[in-house]
């Protein structure tokens, strides 16, 4: 009978009702965007990580691939030696470093990628694979008008004072590619690893990073730490170290995604409590009814938390659909923000923060009707009946 | 304090002691309660050293002044108000004695209570106010159904089934209250001014529903104003500064 009646109580005040469920919507919604929000970075990082399958990364020690300019002097030597390791099937040194492109406004700074062969997946040609020139990002191709065939003069360093550009060299275009870790923003191009260490007078061997894929069944930790071992100066970081790390540095999002997140379910909680109250207020003599009919003060309780569980269900789908909508937004917001990776995502809707956030909401909300649940227990059924003739 | 308890561990607890229960006891027997208030500091005697006993399928009236003590009198016999001093048996039961569970279960399989208010569930069509008592007691559906038309035929409102409270007169409103309070047979029923709210004609039909019911061996227990209905009863107990006279 206790849920037979919560259900119908939904249609008891069908406006108060709406304005109910769309404020614990609301509030489920913030909710579902944090559960979104929390996991979501890091969820999206890792897809970048694990998109190239090259399952470890191997820097000099200290350092972050791609987030430093010092490069591994013997590079080459190291990649053989790595190569020769049962569980490693392939090694690809990556030199990136940041050079100037002369252009009729004056110099302007581009990422520069150096890469070995078919470029193991890091660069995705639009057109066919470039022929000893170099492959232009999308954002660079637009902003000059580079298309293949076009030339354009490179330079690793700019003079401070003068601004002349030192060690300089002409590169034909050969097209238009995407580059997996470009930030938002960027501009970049890749070419040769041959050219850029001659471009940037680095050594022969030199490379900023190599990319190490291994067998299906090797153990990546395991591999890492050979690494580590046989190559004091270098560290190897497997997908799931990097994850570590950047869970480390996002520990700020996560905190605010929880407070945001207990804020939401704290308005969920007074919402439905305030409002249940006011309902049990108008109802004492239904309430007392109840009683008298016999049922037990428990089930009175029970009755009132039903009340809240069958609220909180109810706003579930419309807080999900609204915290969908409004995570894309936020999302597409803070994807523009400069000096990201293009393909990171701050909201990532998965079934898992769905099924968090919902449960959240719904537990937070039933826990609302706790207090008018206890004033509904303590009714004096007598004194109430008396009231209500009075 | 009393316990707050489940209602199957509740009903477990009197249903043992109803089933030895000798037929010609009282359903309900009253050994010099008092029922006592405080308000505002004050202490106000409800019910004052109050003795009588109400048997099966007897028709009892109690009548007097407002604030006489009447309704406070029908709470005790009904086990929704519990004496000050004294006793309330309700089916050999004490009612202080019991727990919640076991008085609300007691209620709900043996007591009918009919309000002057009514207090049908808006929301609920006539029929599902009807079969909140049968739902509460855990009766299939089948059978649930079979007992809502049995009472909505008894207390002639099957037209009016699929109905809200809000569509109804005054008078079918008590009538569905009057077929609520039947559906799980019991074998009392107690009823608070059930015609403060009617016009004279639906009060007759509403006194004479009761006079039915006790007819077909329910003991019925009418506070009320309305010389009519107490003229109806086999019983008519007075009463004055929460006292009762015969």
């Amino acid at each position: 009978m206790v849920w037979f009646l919560a259900r119908h109580a939904l249609r008891r005040t069908p406006g108060r009702t709406g304005l109910l469920v769309a404020g614990v919507a609301v509030a489920g919604a913030l909710v579902f965007d944090m559960a979104m929000l929390g996991g979501g970075l890091e969820r999206s990082f890792g897809e970048v990580l694990t998109t190239l399958g090259y399952e470890l990364r191997i820097v000099l020690r200290g350092t972050l691939p791609l987030a430093t300019e010092a490069v591994l002097p013997q590079a080459e030597a190291t990649a053989q030696a790595l190569a020769r390791h049962p569980d490693v099937v392939r090694v690809i040194p990556v030199l990136v470093h940041q050079v100037y492109m002369e252009t009729a406004a004056g110099p302007v700074p581009v990422v520069v990628v150096g890469l070995q062969g078919d470029a193991g997946g890091l660069v995705r040609a639009h057109g066919g694979a470039p022929a000893g020139g170099v492959l232009v990002n999308p954002r660079l191709a637009r902003g000059f008008a580079l298309r293949p065939g076009v030339r354009v003069r490179l330079a690793a360093r700019r003079d401070p004072q003068t601004g002349a550009l030192l060690r300089a060299r002409v590169v034909r275009v050969d097209g238009v590619g995407e580059f997996v870790f470009d930030l938002q923003g960027q501009r970049s191009l890749a070419m040769p690893i041959e050219t850029l260490r001659d471009l940037l007078g680095v050594g022969p061997g030199a490379a900023s990073f190599l990319a190490v894929k291994l067998r299906p069944q090797a153990d990546p930790e395991r591999v890492a730490r050979w690494v580590t071992v046989t190559f004091p100066a270098l560290e190897a970081l497997s997908v799931g170290q990097l994850l570590t790390q950047v869970r480390r540095q996002l520990l700020y999002f996560r905190h605010f995604a929880t407070v945001l997140s207990g804020v939401g379910l704290l308005l969920a909680a007074l919402l439905v409590g305030a409002v249940l109250t006011v309902a049990i207020g108008e109802r004492l003599g239904e309430l007392a009814m109840l009683r008298a009919m016999g049922l037990a003060r428990l089930r009175l309780v029970q009755l009132v938390l039903a009340e809240g569980f069958v609220l909180a269900l109810a706003s579930v789908p419309l807080a999900l659909l609204l915290g969908m909508v409004v995570g894309t937004l936020l999302d597409g917001i803070l994807r523009g923000t400069p000096g990201l990776p293009q393909t990171l995502r701050f909201f990532v809707i998965t079934p898992g923060a769905a099924v968090r956030a919902a449960g959240l909401v719904v537990l937070t909300a039933t826990l609302g009707a706790v207090y008018p649940a206890w004033v509904a227990g303590r009714l004096n059924v007598a004194t109430t009946l008396h009231q209500e003739v009075v | 304090m009393r316990a707050w308890g489940w209602r199957r561990d509740g009903w477990r607890e009197v249903a043992e002691h109803l089933a030895a229960r000798a037929p010609h006891e009282p359903v309900v027997d009253i050994v010099r309660a008092s029922r006592i208030y405080a308000v505002d500091g004050a202490r106000v005697t409800a019910v004052c050293d109050v003795s009588l006993q109400v048997r099966a399928s007897e028709f009892v009236a109690i009548v007097g002044p407002s604030g006489s003590g009447k309704s406070t009198l029908l709470h005790l016999m009904g086990g929704v108000d519990l004496p000050s001093a004294g006793e309330v048996r309700l089916f050999g039961l004490a009612t202080h004695r019991l727990s919640d569970a076991a008085l609300s279960a007691l209620r709900l399989h043996r007591v009918g209570f009919v309000f002057q208010r009514f207090f049908l569930l808006p929301m609920l069509s006539v029929e599902d106010n009807i079969a909140l008592p049968l739902l509460e007691a855990g009766v299939p559906a089948a059978a649930r159904r079979a007992r809502v038309e049995e009472v909505l035929a008894y207390v002639g409102l099957r037209h009016r089934r699929t109905h809200q409270p809000g569509q109804l007169s005054g008078g079918e409103m008590q009538r569905a209250a009057v077929a609520r309070a039947l559906a799980n047979r019991p074998a009392l029923v107690l009823a608070d001014e059930p015609t403060g709210e009617l016009d004279q004609r639906s009060g007759q039909e509403i006194g004479l529903l009761l006079r039915r019911l006790h007819e077909d061996g329910t003991a019925v227990v009418v506070v009320t104003h309305n010389a009519e209905i107490a003229a109806l009863a086999g019983r008519v107990l007075s009463m004055r500064d929460g006292r009762v006279s015969a």
